[in-house]
């Protein structure tokens, strides 16, 4: 373990402290570090503005590693349970005989109301299990938009399909993006739109079969209000 | 869809709780709408369990987590403070920490307890949400797991082993067998090659 005591804190970029410390950053941001070692960063970011900014941009990196973490499905009734603890418990003296015998035919009524429920609840998750879950399709940037990336996400009753695109260069008002379905080598168009002044667009598909029948999709530079074909550059591209 | 339709908490205007945007939950949630809560476990609730199950590597104190974190939120929604990130961010956070906590006042690490990442697209995607939400989670995850897929084998086993189960360098080393400097060198090269493309 390293040993940094006797340096000072907030040193200069060129004092072995502050350089040996800042290597330990990015495990103290997964607070991950030996109490001992935590204890010598914290008291180094005190003083150190360049350490802290450095921080919270592995901060940052921590917090977007959940969205890397497999899924997996917590077990049914799980809201449930946490709906029914959030509710604000009463808490006071058992009263008089006749009440706890309403209290008791109340217990019971709510008993039977919750198997019937239970039954179907159970129903219930099984005609959600045949219910297919929506689909996505990641599209990558070309050499054209490197950068530029995109998700098609189709409902479970193939009724809807929301496309959202993220850093796509701005096209000006001459030109806009054209999505296109491509089945058994034709194509045709799901959508016109410009990407807003970020490079990000969510758009509504319109598209006269559901989405899994095509086999690719693909995003166009095309004149503004589209064309009926394909004519310029492409963008954007998931093949099946 | 069903369309829960509330008084926003501060201008009191009607607010489309599956439409609402996290801190406005969050407010309704400091009010106990009860409500709000399940429409935030309907946005998080399976990425929070997801956390706590692929660390602690135990369903049933996933699950435990998971209802701690949601009521913790129930009680003190005013904690969360948006500039220091996302209510996704806040939660998991919460989640990893708390489990973590687990496996280390327990001594014990989950045995052949996998501590992989996600491959690219491979989720299947809730019933329960918006599609335009759902499809800007995706991309996040996207993004995310493409990052991580450009690192180096060893880069994500190591970091693996760091965000899953909170190992220090030292225990990292002990565990793969290999020398602390070349762990030390591993994990910040990961943390540095993630911080430029995220």
């Amino acid at each position: 373990m390293n040993d940094f005591s006797g340096r000072q804190p907030g040193g200069s970029m060129s004092d072995p402290s502050h350089d040996q410390i800042r290597d330990l950053i990015p495990a103290y941001a997964l607070n991950t570090l030996e109490p001992v070692e935590a204890r010598q960063v914290e008291q180094h970011l005190a003083g150190c503005a360049a350490c802290r900014e450095d921080l919270y941009a592995y901060l940052a990196v921590a917090d977007a590693l959940p969205l890397a973490v497999p899924e997996a499905d917590p077990g049914g009734g799980l809201k449930d349970r946490i709906l029914a603890s959030a509710r604000p418990a009463s808490i006071s003296a058992p009263g008089p005989r006749w009440q706890r015998t309403w209290q008791a035919a109340i217990l019971l009524g709510i008993l039977i109301l919750g198997l019937s429920t239970a039954f179907l609840w159970i129903r219930l998750t099984q005609v959600e299990q045949r219910i297919p879950a929506p689909r996505q399709f990641f599209l990558t940037g070309t050499a054209s938009a490197p950068r530029a990336q995109g998700v098609i996400l189709v409902s479970s009753d193939s009724q809807s399909a929301t496309l959202i695109v993220e850093n796509l260069p701005d096209l000006g008002g001459e030109q806009q993006y054209q999505l296109w379905l491509i089945r058994d080598g034709q194509r045709v168009s799901g959508g016109v739109f410009s990407a807003g002044p970020d490079g990000y667009q969510s758009v509504r598909i319109a598209a006269p079969r559901p989405l899994w029948d095509y086999s690719a999709f693909g995003i166009t530079i095309e004149p503004a209000g589209g064309s009926p074909g394909p004519t310029g550059e492409r963008v954007l591209e998931h093949n099946l | 869809m069903v369309c829960d339709r509330e008084l926003h908490p501060k201008d009191r205007t009607c607010v489309d709780l599956s439409q609402a945007d996290d801190t406005t939950l969050l407010q309704l949630i400091e009010q106990h709408r009860a409500d709000a809560l399940g429409t935030l476990y309907d946005r998080y609730g399976r990425l929070v369990f997801s956390v706590a199950f692929r660390i602690t590597n135990d369903p049933l104190t996933a699950e435990d987590i998971c209802q701690d974190i949601f009521l913790r939120v129930w009680q003190k929604a005013d904690m969360f403070r948006g500039e220091r990130g996302t209510a996704l961010t806040w939660l998991a956070r919460m989640a990893r920490n708390r489990a973590i906590d687990v496996l280390r006042r327990e001594s014990a690490r989950p045995e052949k307890h996998s501590v992989s990442w996600a491959h690219v697209g491979r989720d299947p995607v809730s019933q329960d949400l918006d599609l335009e939400e759902q499809a800007h989670l995706a991309l996040e995850k996207h993004r995310v797991r493409s990052a991580l897929a450009a690192l180096t084998e060893e880069q994500r086993q190591t970091l693996a082993l760091a965000y899953f189960q909170g190992l220090s360098h030292r225990q990292i080393a002990s565990a793969l067998d290999q020398p602390l400097g070349t762990v030390k060198s591993r994990l910040r090269s990961a943390m540095q090659r993630l911080r430029e493309v995220l």
